[in-house]
């Protein structure tokens, strides 16, 4: 498309502005308080406390419903392992996450990202029984503990923070561990 | 007046629509700015025909002008790990900033040539790089973490990529090359074959959004943003806001001749040129401190035809991405990366990572944006 045409496209479009979501410009928000002090907490950091609230989180639903549900005993001996595992670390990470005073909302909850288990998955999953509940499981299980290990790994080359690099050391040695129960 | 663009037979016929809709555009979005509902689509579409007014050039309305002060420098953003401050503000380096904004107050404007258009603006051409489920805004170091981003500019961009490392490896897709920056979107999929839909073409614009450009400079060194809501997740049909839309030559149907089954993408007239196209427009006013917040949108905002906020007094050129995608719509329809379940158009949204040399920004600022005279990648357009 050449360029004359393009401007028009864009043009076109340009009236159309008003039109398009998030265009604001009236809005002025409220001031912002900024905090001043510094700390450890790299980009890294932040980003992988927010993604590991977000991912231990969607999880936690469907380990309930293999406490429940299960009756593949090593599945639910497994899943009950991850269940307190991924419960005591949300409790250090939201300490961390007060900490590096990051935001209230999570900007990953609900997000079609790998690792974080979709909540319509563990309605799906609600509903099987038997072997297709447990091969459900264990695909969604696995992929939380390999992005999950992934991730801890790379917290560990690029974060900062001492204490959040603490947290992702046990945290991919669990999930290593994890990982080599569900395939054993 | 030179000889308009002539790469068509409509050549002439293109150039006086363009004029026409830029008057159309700017009164729409003085319609817009003062609350009112813009008109329907269709009727925008319509007004194509509209006579050309003399909209631009309105009396110059006041804008804090910043006055940055020289200082500490703050610790460089561009070291690697990156050391950020609480919560995720990267303040900007001041003494850079002062440089910055030394050298484009010093600097001339170059003589205009005659025929030059009056529209605030200069743009960046870039075409499609590289795809990864990277973001190295939202989420730095963590290469994979992400939902699939397809990139545009800068070739070197990962999860690990820095503001020093836009300055250090600057091939681009990007026409002038002077624009080191990385621009990325979601990935676009066809919901029938799952494959990716890559842009066709992917435009920046850099412009004012305002009568006046009061107040204006330059885009701070290494400013990230971004646009639109990855989360939403509302159905976008037929004149919904915030859409996909078809265009190509002249009024068209932007909502297309019919829609995907599912109502939330346009199926353009295949009896035309029409091609899915998005465009999407981010703020035009900066806190003067950060380069980047926690939510990657508190450190800009969106000003008035009267200057920015107080609480973010830099008036900065407004980046508007238009993208095109070269398909027509099917009725099956598409998704984005950010929402393949809902498969609704609303969670389309946009990241910049912006690195230009500082005095090709510089210069095209003042020339372009402040002064109000049309530039395309290179200069003056005309």
């Amino acid at each position: 498309m050449g360029t004359a045409s393009r401007r028009v496209a864009f043009l076109i479009a340009m009236a159309l502005l008003p039109t398009i979501a998030g265009c604001t410009p009236e809005a002025s928000p409220a001031p912002e308080v900024v905090p001043a002090a510094t700390t450890n907490f790299g980009g890294t950091d932040l980003a992988w406390i927010e993604i590991s609230i977000a991912m231990n989180d969607q999880v936690l639903p469907l380990l309930a419903l293999v406490s429940t549900r299960g009756d593949d005993a090593a599945l639910t001996k497994l899943s009950a392992d991850v269940e307190a595992t991924a419960t005591a670390e949300l409790s250090t990470l939201h300490s961390l996450h007060d900490q590096a005073g990051l935001p209230a909302e999570n900007p990953h909850e609900g997000m079609p990202m790998p690792g974080l288990v979709p909540p319509e998955e563990v309605t799906r999953v609600a509903g099987l029984s038997g072997p297709s509940f447990d091969r459900a499981v264990i695909e969604q299980l696995e992929g939380y503990l390999e992005q999950s290990h992934r991730l801890a790994e790379q917290e560990l080359t690029s974060g900062t923070d001492p204490q959040t690099r603490d947290l992702a050391t046990r945290t991919a040695t669990a999930r290593a561990t994890a990982l080599r129960q569900l395939t054993a | 007046m030179p000889v308009p663009e002539t790469r068509t037979k409509r050549g002439g016929a293109v150039r006086w629509g363009s004029l026409a809709v830029a008057a159309v555009a700017v009164a729409t979005m003085a319609i817009h700015l003062t609350g009112a509902e813009p008109a329907s689509t269709q009727n925008a579409a319509n007004a194509l025909t509209a006579p050309l007014t003399a909209a631009a050039g309105r009396a110059a309305g006041t804008s804090p002008t910043p006055t940055p002060t020289g200082g500490r420098p703050a610790a460089s953003t561009s070291a690697k790990p990156p050391a950020t401050p609480k919560g995720g503000w990267i303040p900007v380096d001041k003494a850079a900033w002062h440089a910055q904004v030394a050298a484009y107050q010093a600097r001339k404007v170059d003589p205009v040539p005659a025929g030059v258009a009056t529209i605030a603006e200069f743009r960046a051409d870039c075409t499609y790089s590289h795809r990864l489920a990277d973001d190295p805004i939202v989420l730095p170091g963590l290469a994979g973490a992400s939902h699939m981003h397809s990139f545009f500019g800068n070739k070197a961009v990962d999860a690990d990529t820095t503001a020093g490392d836009l300055t250090r490896f600057t091939a681009t897709t990007c026409k002038p090359v002077l624009d080191h920056s990385s621009y990325w979107v979601p990935t676009l999929y066809d919901a029938a074959t799952k494959k990716p839909v890559e842009p066709t073409g992917f435009r920046v614009y850099y412009r004012s959004i305002r009568t006046n450009s009061t107040g204006m400079m330059p885009i701070p060194t290494g400013l990230r943003m971004i646009a639109g809501d990855a989360k939403k997740k509302v159905p976008t049909p037929r004149g919904a806001r915030g859409h996909f839309y078809c265009a190509f030559y002249g009024p068209g149907n932007l909502d297309g001749v019919a829609r995907s089954s599912n109502g939330n993408w346009p199926i353009c007239d295949p009896d035309s040129y029409a091609t899915l196209h998005y465009m999407l427009q981010y703020p035009d006013c900066w806190d003067g401190e950060h380069l980047d917040s926690p939510d990657h949108k508190k450190h800009v905002a969106y000003g008035t035809d009267k200057g920015c906020p107080a609480d973010h007094p830099v008036r900065i050129p407004s980046l508007t991405f238009d993208i095109q995608y070269g398909v027509k719509g099917t009725t099956q329809g598409y998704y984005l990366s950010s929402d393949p379940t809902g498969r609704t158009a609303s969670s389309m949204h946009g990241d910049a990572f912006l690195m230009w040399d500082a005095d090709a920004m510089n210069k095209r600022t003042k020339n372009c944006v402040l002064r109000r005279r049309q530039c395309d990648n290179d200069g003056y357009e005309h």
